[in-house]
């Protein structure tokens, strides 16, 4: 299979070129190598630093994961909460003492005061080489229009001047990058004049990414970018690869999720120049949303659950399990116990009700009372003014065959007890009144492990004391 | 001129705020499918049937198919042909739930072995199924199975199982 390679820098992916005056502060998580201020290098980096939080990299370095070129006058800061891997290049980190000693340039380009040293603001400038012939750029739409001008192989938009004249907030935009391609390249001039492009993004596989996609010999200065990265093999925040060329005075503050080469400011740095720029913000590699494999949990549980004939009448939420230590010993068996006469006190009858292990049947238990028990006892029937009207519509009404519900429990399934039952009152609201009544108890069997409902029902008469 | 450098990103604070909210609604999602299939008891309402048409009278049938009427409880009864007419794939079983009754019902053919060789969707009350697509039959004797299931709960009303055998063309 072959490897993925990829490589993180907080300022450069790889670097082949000059690196002078520049810092990066950008957490790196993952990757083959990650250095916090270079991925690998075979050039000259000079008076440059990093704030180093890197984790999961394979080969992790606080300044640089390779070296094979010049480096003088760097150091890093561990910055990183847990220090369990050590740093690859752990040499580099010098006591303060011995990195103040260092020849910095306080005088144009290092912010004496601060520590580790930011540039002066009054010194992150440079004066722009742009002539008389340039393209001013005010809104995000023009800044559109450059893109498409330069990614259409316009040679007036390639090699044009650009000059940025007040800050653009993209409003979270998706942007296609200025000089997409590497047949395409962007090889002007860019003068931020010190403002900044924000809040966009560069989305979708593509090669390059990063406000400027390929530059070739292209001069950027005085620009700062804010911007999330995702998806391109080379990703930076100012472009995905620079050859040859000067980027001054730049700043970039990126979300990228690494493919390949990616750099805070430049994925990757071909013969280019690069001083006194900076990169803060965060560097990942690519990662899959593992999060969603939670969701296999349910959708498995859904699978095993599925295919049940029938939903399962609730069981009684007042029954007690019973171990009797009967079992099931096939065929179909039900059998149950209950009280002949059910005494209601406050409302609560006394049922003891007794579905035995053995059962191979759930049981819901109703009590009835028939209409001719209630007109005989109370003197009429008590069902509503509706129900009376549709019975005499029937005109087959025989009050000793139509009854009305009192209880009616959950499912009792086998190998379990219920104690009491609940009384209703009668359909027109009617509470029974205290006394004693012939009441029927109606047995409705349930297969216990399909549910499905037997078609032969037991009716049993039993008493009914009101208390 | 003066010139601020930034130490952070607003494009990743904007992204973590984001995928935090992401994240915590995939978690209330998760939470919510677990807690539902924890009260899900695992069945699936059968799909209505759409070959479903309305009631016709028992003596438009074909005498030979055998039309019987069961009554199962107080709740219902149901009507079909005990001696299908077996043709092109297809069984005609004259399937009906009668308006008056207060369960839906399903019919699945088996054969001898007892593999199903045909399930319909639910019939409401009111409805009647003339044919039913059938898997290839080679044995004549078959097994007919009437579900019903209670109107909105869907629990069981009861089965009604008849071995029979199924004639092939009616000779006029």
């Amino acid at each position: 299979m072959k490897k993925r390679i990829c490589l993180i820098g907080g300022l450069i992916g790889l670097n082949n070129s000059y690196i002078k005056d520049c810092y990066a502060m950008v957490k790196l998580s993952g990757g083959q190598s990650s250095g916090g201020f270079i991925g690998c290098s075979y050039g000259e980096i000079y008076n440059s630093w990093s704030l180093t939080d890197s984790k999961r990299g394979k080969v992790m370095a606080g300044f640089a994961a390779k070296n094979e070129g010049i480096m003088e006058h760097i150091f890093y800061i561990d910055d990183r909460k847990k220090k369990k891997k050590k740093f690859a290049d752990v040499d580099l980190e010098m006591d303060i003492a011995v990195i103040k000693q260092l020849p910095w340039d306080y005088e144009h380009c290092w912010n004496e005061a601060e520590w580790p040293p930011r540039f002066r603001e009054d010194c992150f400038h440079i004066e722009s080489a742009c002539g008389d012939d340039v393209i001013e750029i005010n809104t995000g739409k023009d800044l559109i229009e450059a893109a498409e001008g330069v990614n259409s192989g316009e040679r007036h938009f390639q090699y044009a001047c650009f000059r940025l004249n007040a800050d653009i907030d993209l409003q979270g935009k998706s942007i296609s990058p200025i000089g997409e391609d590497d047949t395409l390249p962007f090889k002007g001039i860019f003068d931020g004049g010190n403002h900044i492009i924000k809040n966009f993004k560069i989305k979708g596989k593509r090669k390059y990414g990063g406000l400027f996609g390929y530059l070739k010999d292209a001069k950027i200065i005085n620009l700062t970018v804010d911007a999330m990265i995702q998806g391109a093999e080379y990703s930076g925040g100012i472009a995905g690869v620079m050859e040859g060329g000067i980027i001054c005075c730049c700043g970039s503050a990126v979300r990228i999720e690494a493919k390949k080469y990616a750099g805070g400011l430049v994925g990757k740095n071909r013969e280019g120049i690069l001083v006194k720029d900076y990169a803060v913000g965060v560097i990942h590699k690519q990662r899959r949303p593992w999060f969603l494999l939670l969701f296999l949990i349910p959708l498995l549980l859904f699978l095993l659950k599925l295919g049940i004939p029938y939903p399962s009448i609730p069981v009684d939420g007042n029954v007690q399990a019973i171990h009797d230590g009967l079992k099931p010993e096939g065929g179909n068996t039900a059998a149950f116990e209950f009280n002949r006469l059910i005494v209601f006190t406050d409302g609560k009858g006394q049922i003891d009700f007794y579905n035995p292990g053995n059962s191979t049947q759930d049981i819901v238990v109703k009590l009835t009372i028939s209409d001719q028990e209630l007109i005989d006892k109370l003197g009429e029937n008590h069902r509503t003014f509706l129900d009376q009207r549709r019975l005499s519509l029937l005109g087959d009404y025989d009050p000793s065959l139509f009854r009305q519900e009192l209880a009616m429990t959950g499912r009792v399934p086998a190998g379990s007890r219920l104690e009491t039952l609940g009384l209703s009152t009668l359909q027109d609201g009617t509470e029974l009144p205290p006394g004693t009544y012939r009441g029927i108890i109606e047995l409705v069997f349930y297969d216990s492990v399909s549910q499905e409902k037997a078609l032969l029902n037991s009716q049993l008469p039993v008493g009914i004391e009101i208390q | 001129m003066k010139r601020v450098q930034l130490t952070n990103s607003r494009s990743d604070a904007k992204y973590r705020k984001q995928h935090r909210l992401i994240l915590s609604g995939l978690l209330l999602l998760f939470a919510v499918f677990l807690l539902l299939l924890n009260q899900w008891s695992g069945f699936l309402p059968p799909r209505h049937e759409s070959r479903a048409q309305a009631l016709i009278g028992a003596s438009d049938i074909d005498e030979r198919l055998n039309f019987q009427v069961y009554k199962l409880s107080d709740e219902y009864e149901v009507g079909f042909c005990i001696s299908p007419l077996y043709t092109h794939d297809e069984l005609t079983v004259y399937l009906m739930n009668y308006a008056e009754n207060k369960v839906n019902i399903q019919i699945v053919i088996r054969d001898e072995e007892g593999n199903v060789k045909a399930q319909s969707g639910l019939l409401s009350p009111g409805e009647m199924l003339e044919t039913i697509k059938v898997q290839p039959l080679t044995n004549a004797s078959l097994h007919i199975e009437v579900l019903a299931y209670e109107e909105v709960t869907y629990y069981s009303a009861g089965v009604l199982r008849v071995r029979t055998a199924w004639i092939e063309a009616l000779e006029e």
